[in-house]
């Protein structure tokens, strides 16, 4: 080889000569440094290899916990209580979150005047007010009330240390006092007090299943981990079967009549007669469920469904459908009605203290002859009268989902038996007390065909789809009268009101059978001077679809009888079913205007 | 290393340098041995590289694009996946504000309703309560006979019909 000799070699000759191979560099301890780095590249790759293996296989479950104590969370839960709605979609009553704001001094990382200072424009309040309220103690002093959403949102942002956020639910009545009656009112801890509320309170009361989520660093909701249902399959609702239009003219029409005779109280209660369904229940006074401190607590109950009352003549109709469905009588059965009468040295007199002569059984309604109406009675036996009477349910409750119901009040049979003034006194509808729920329930029964039905306000718990969830275990409908002797007593019921006492109901164009009712209240075991009214409709006579009973208490004057107090109120009641029903008319020729008369 | 050919023929570089015998004078190449002599050839049938590191080389010769692709995708991918979790998490952000819209419109729709209605009993403003006096009901006209279908004029010509809005 012709190289020149090694230690006369330039350093790029070296170099270039170890490219070119001729002399490969000599590494000293070459080997040694290979198995060295080796050694040490091997010796980092088992420990990586055990590290790899200690965290997925025995630090896993620690940190897997530790993971979704960081990741993990849930939804704000959409609402605390079910609302309620109407027949037509309308909120009734509603959960709206309200937030208090807390604060712990002793954990604040900032100075309080800073604090203070960025509270103040949020809570609209002075930051000296705040600086006040801040001294008051270390820990849990209440700063704000009934906060909204977006305010709680702001103080959250603030992200400062020392203060805390509380949800709340507050329940929200949109229609007031309108619907206070049948829905009734929840206290501070959302348990509900009265109306539906109160006796729908399992049903009412949401439990959903908290849906967990994912959440990143910030906060946000992470796709994975996702609830798979829709976020409001479980927004359930309470549907009732009221009507709120119905109702507001109702209480619209019975305020009218109470201020204008001064009364001391009135309901309105219009049913469906072939289910029980309530479409109207209208009670006054009524009061503010909001502000529910503020009301004399003696409203909390309906007093359509708690309070008793005397029903008078209209019970009447009910009584001949007894005798009826008992062959006691025939409908063209003719009494003879004197005006007066003792039974058993009490003397019955007729309302308007004078007797008619003969009198078909018809004509007894159309006059309200309570004098005529002993004569009907007699005719059967006091004890099967006293009997079917219990039958029908008077003492009883009539199992209704509306809360605070009061069973009407009734003789001892041996007593009805034994002293022949009580089922006289019976015959006119004084001597025992039902609810006015219960009239419209027993004046359903004889427009429907003679079922008993169950009045009823709920419809059931509904879920978004429109599907019922759940419904309510009513009292089944039974059988108190023929459809044979209803119908009769419906026909003499639609006499009333075209010829008889119930004149002021009649609505042109249209048929109903109606019965007025004038009772006198009976105050510490003897009759006075305060008389309670009513009027009680099936409409449309032919075939009847609906029930509606009006009764005002204590009204004032001397005009004041069931056909001049009670009977609008239920005609404008009807009027507007009608509208809102689309209910045609009968008789549409009564419509047809009257041809002008030239002057 | 030799990028590996499909053959198994390998030039090997001779021991002696051609360079260095280009440097010496012509007159001393004559001494020199034949360079093409010089160069040595490999028996095809005896590799210098193993099979299966030829075989690990052309893997390598197509991986190596493959997964320099993945590497410089993996970043682009992550991100878009970091970022459509971050979209759906301010659309869910955007729907809950939307559901809490909803709840305080509808709640503040109904008490309108409720204030509306009170303050029509009061103040009427030419509004009228609903009631039979004001519902026309009518009876429904008797249905139409069946007429048959005339079959369609063929003598029509698109001339004959004028426009109407012109």
């Amino acid at each position: 080889m012709s190289s020149p000799s090694p230690p006369l070699q330039t350093r790029r000759a070296a170099i270039k000569a170890r490219i070119q191979t001729k002399h490969p560099h000599q590494i000293p301890n070459q080997r040694l440094r290979l198995l060295l780095v080796g050694l040490v590249l091997g010796g980092g790759l088992l420990g990586l290899l055990t590290r790899l293996v200690y965290l997925q296989v025995s630090a896993a479950p620690f940190l897997r916990t530790k993971a979704q104590q960081q990741q993990l969370g849930t939804l704000p839960e959409r609402t605390f209580r079910y609302p309620i709605l109407d027949r037509r979609g309308n909120f009734l009553a509603k959960d709206e979150p309200v937030f208090r704001l807390f604060a712990h001094p002793f954990l604040f990382q900032k100075q309080p005047e800073e604090i203070a200072q960025a509270l103040a424009s949020i809570l609209n309040r002075s930051q000296d007010s705040l600086m006040e309220r801040f001294k008051t103690g270390k820990s849990g002093i209440p700063i704000g009330y009934r906060l909204s959403e977006a305010e709680a949102d702001k103080i959250n942002a603030l992200y400062l240390d020392g203060l805390e956020i509380t949800k709340e639910w507050q329940r929200v009545y949109p229609q007031s006092e309108l619907t206070a009656g049948l829905v009734g009112y929840v206290n501070t801890e959302n348990q509900g007090q009265s109306g539906i509320e109160y006796s729908q309170q399992s049903l009412l009361k949401g439990a959903p299943i908290p849906l967990l989520v994912a959440r990143d660093g910030q906060g946000q909701v992470l796709p994975d981990r996702f609830p798979l249902e829709p976020l409001n399959a479980n927004d359930l609702t309470l549907k009732l079967t009221l009507d709120t239009r119905l109702q507001r003219s109702a209480r619209q029409a019975l305020h009218q009549q109470m201020s204008k005779f001064k009364a001391k109280r009135g309901t309105v209660i219009v049913m469906d007669i072939h289910d029980g369904s309530l479409v109207a229940l209208a009670s006054e006074p009524s009061f503010n469920p909001q502000k529910y401190f503020e009301a004399s607590p003696a409203l909390f109950k309906n007093w359509a469904i708690s309070d008793l009352y005397e029903p008078g003549s209209t019970f009447k109709p009910i009584n001949i459908a007894i005798a009826l469905e008992a062959g006691a009588i025939q409908p063209d059965s003719v009494f003879h009605d004197s005006g007066q009468l003792s039974v058993g040295g009490w003397p019955i007199n007729n309302a308007d203290n004078s007797g008619h002569g003969n009198l078909t059984v018809t004509g007894i309604l159309e006059y309200s002859s309570n004098v005529g109406m002993v004569h009907v009675m007699q005719q059967m036996q006091r004890e099967p009268y006293y009997d079917y009477l219990k039958k029908i349910g008077i003492g009883q409750i009539t199992g209704t989902d509306l809360p605070f119901e009061t069973p009407g009040q009734f003789k001892e049979k041996q007593q009805f038996v034994d002293y022949p003034i009580e089922a006289a006194t019976a015959a006119f509808g004084q001597g025992f007390s039902v609810t006015p729920l219960q009239m419209a329930q027993l004046h359903a029964a004889i427009a429907n065909g003679g079922k008993l039905v169950t009045p009823h306000v709920v419809n059931g718990l509904y879920n978004p789809a429109g599907k019922k969830t759940k419904g309510l275990n009513l009292i089944q409908p039974r059988r108190i009268f023929s459809d044979h002797t209803t119908t009769q007593v419906r026909t003499m019921m639609g006499s009333v009101v075209q010829n008889g006492t119930g004149k002021p109901a009649k609505i042109p164009g249209y048929r109903l059978g109606g019965k007025t009712g004038t009772a006198q209240k009976a105050d510490s075991g003897a009759y006075s001077n305060a008389r309670i009214t009513s009027f009680v409709a099936s409409f449309p006579l032919e075939s009847p679809k609906y029930v509606a009973l009006a009764v005002v208490d204590e009204p004032q004057g001397d005009n004041a009888y069931g056909s001049t107090v009670a009977a609008p109120v239920v005609k404008s009641v009807l009027e507007t079913l009608i509208s809102l029903e689309g209910i045609p008319p009968s008789h549409p020729e009564e419509l047809k205007a009257k041809p002008k008369v030239s002057p | 290393m030799a990028v590996a050919s499909r053959s198994k023929v390998i030039p090997v570089l001779p021991k002696t340098t051609a360079p260095s015998a280009r440097s010496q004078s012509k007159r001393t190449r004559k001494h020199l041995p034949h360079p093409e002599k010089q160069l040595g050839q490999l028996d095809p049938r005896s590799p210098q590289f193993p099979n299966w590191l030829i075989v690990l080389m052309a893997f390598r010769k197509l991986s190596t694009p493959v997964v320099l692709f993945l590497v410089m995708g993996v970043l682009p991918l992550y991100a878009w996946r970091v970022s459509t979790q971050k979209s759906w998490g301010n659309q869910f952000t955007a729907l809950e504000q939307l559901q809490r819209d909803e709840r305080t419109w509808l709640t503040r729709m109904e008490e309108r309703k409720y204030e509306i209605s009170e303050n029509l009993e009061s103040n009427p403003a030419g509004f009228v309560p609903k009631s039979s006096k004001t519902t026309i009901f009518f009876q429904p006209a008797p249905a139409r006979p069946a007429k048959p279908a005339s079959p369609p004029q063929a003598d029509v010509t698109p001339t004959d019909i004028a426009p109407i809005g012109y």
